[in-house]
């Protein structure tokens, strides 16, 4: 039989369509899987789902496989993806660390507040704290606004503040955060992948 | 002359299965003598290539695959041997089996041959056919797969001899990701996976001509579906260092050694049955999958 490439794939799905339900090892007596039977029932399988996913922590993109619970909905583990052109399943160490993005007991889950002078954390809800950057950031502006430069050019600028971007934000992240920090007159604006 | 890494990987998966009550003591001895007998006359297989279109995809269809008759027709008569000892522990049916196919052999009133032939093609094609394994399955009740046991385990050297020589000639390179689940050697569905090295590449392993190759790792072995919301694994915590994926586009399964966190190495022939337990749980899902390399 000259064995053609349609050929070739309708033998292999109709093979697949083929496989008996039949228990294996059970063919040179039934005898061989009462125990395993007995031990198969003190199991509990933990089913998972995987998906394909790029890390975000810098602009190389490597390759994913992220496992996730089907019942909690939780990832369960990440790793490189080793078919990914890419990586080729290897991560650096903060892409082994993807999964503490979002399953880490001591990440923080509330907005913590040192005062000036305090040695102490205090708990403070999200309005609070919006408000008072919103304060901190108005009023460094506002103090170091300079609407002309010495040659008497305008230049509408402020040198009292610098804004550091990071390689986990995406593009329209990005362009969002741009646009807000030029219309402030921010100048210093880096990338921590730059530095 | 047997390599000795392989045997020491074939004696150390018994050691640790011996060690395991669940699992059928009698089972693990008989597979575990029977992989050392075939590692041991892979040396003397003795096969011609000159003959071969390697133009092929797969490289040889199933029925075609190279076979040492000689050797083949040898290594049967010492696993009878060994079933026929009495010194060795084998289950009750088997032994009587083992005596009904003896005296077959000796009056020639059986073609070992032509049960290799309907063997060879149980991985690939739809089952059914099988005049001669289905007539000795009535002869044999109490184990009903004795004689494809004997056949398959009796050809497997001279195959996986075979299939090496065929990938050495079609220079087929290890680390290419197959697009299908098949093997490229025979075209067979896989039995076992791997995943090896530390990135876990997917290798497949092929039940006929033991060839191992490399496949995509998020796709179905069987039907080759990538739909991700298909297809779902499990683990159990009793069963380290195993998982199994199951398909919900073709309704298989198949088991997937990842030793990749444990001091062990993989045997996959051997592995299928330590890993017994897992096949039952997914048969209690309604999943089903190829049959295993020692055709149980």
């Amino acid at each position: 039989m000259e064995l053609t490439r349609r050929k070739f794939v309708q033998f292999a799905s109709a093979a697949a369509a083929g496989l008996a339900a039949a228990p294996v090892f059970t063919g040179l007596g039934q005898a061989a899987v009462s125990k395993p039977e007995k031990r198969a029932r003190q199991l509990s399988p933990k089913w998972t789902k995987q998906t394909t996913s790029i890390c975000a922590f810098c602009s190389v993109g490597c390759g994913l496989l992220v496992n996730t619970d089907i019942k909690s909905k939780r990832a369960v583990n990440v790793e490189g993806d080793p078919d990914h052109p890419i990586n080729r399943g290897a991560l650096c160490a903060k892409g082994a660390a993807t999964i503490q993005m979002t399953e880490n007991p001591k990440r923080t889950t509330s907005c913590l507040y040192r005062e000036p002078y305090g040695d102490k954390f205090i708990e403070k809800d999200w309005d609070w704290c919006k408000k008072r950057i919103a304060r901190l950031i108005k009023d460094s502006r506002d103090n170091s606004f300079e609407a002309k430069n010495e040659k008497g050019q305008e230049v509408n600028r402020t040198m009292g503040i610098a804004s550091l971007g990071s390689a986990a934000l995406d593009n329209e992240e990005c362009l969002a955060m741009h646009s807000f920090m030029r219309s402030l007159g921010l100048v210093y604006v880096e990338h921590q992948a730059r530095i | 002359m047997i390599e000795k890494n392989e045997l020491r990987i074939i004696t150390s998966t018994i050691e640790r299965m011996k060690g395991k009550p669940h699992l059928p003591h009698e089972l693990v001895s008989l597979l575990g003598q029977t992989a050392l007998l075939q590692a041991e006359s892979g040396c003397g297989v003795n096969l011609d290539l000159s003959k071969t279109d390697l133009s092929g995809s797969p490289l040889c269809p199933p029925d075609r695959l190279l076979l040492d008759v000689e050797q083949f027709k040898s290594l049967a008569g010492q696993i009878l041997d060994l079933i026929l000892d009495p010194s060795v522990d084998v289950p009750g049916p088997m032994a009587e089996a083992a005596q009904i196919l003896q005296t077959a052999l000796d009056t020639e009133a059986l073609n070992l041959e032509a049960a290799l032939g309907e063997v060879q093609l149980r991985f690939t094609s739809d089952q059914g056919t099988e005049p001669i394994l289905t007539a000795w399955a009535r002869r044999t009740p109490g184990a009903p797969s004795f004689l494809a046991f004997i056949v398959a385990a009796a050809a497997c050297p001279s195959l996986k001899a075979g299939a090496a020589a065929l990938a050495d000639a079609a220079m087929l390179d290890q680390e290419h990701i197959h697009s299908q689940g098949t093997c490229p050697i025979c075209g067979s569905l896989p039995y076992m996976l791997e995943l090896k090295g530390k990135e876990g590449q997917r290798f497949a392993h092929c039940p006929l001509c033991r060839h191992t190759y490399r496949i995509r790792r998020l796709a179905c072995a069987c039907c080759n579906s990538d739909d991700g919301d298909k297809l779902k694994y499990f683990t159990a915590d009793g069963e380290p260092g195993y998982r199994v994926e199951t398909c919900d586009n073709c309704q298989t399964y198949i088991k997937t050694i990842d030793f990749r966190q444990l001091d062990r190495e993989a045997c996959a022939p051997l592995n299928d049955l330590e890993s017994l337990p897992l096949d039952i749980l997914a048969g209690d899902e309604g999943f089903h999958r190829v049959p295993s390399v020692w055709c149980i």
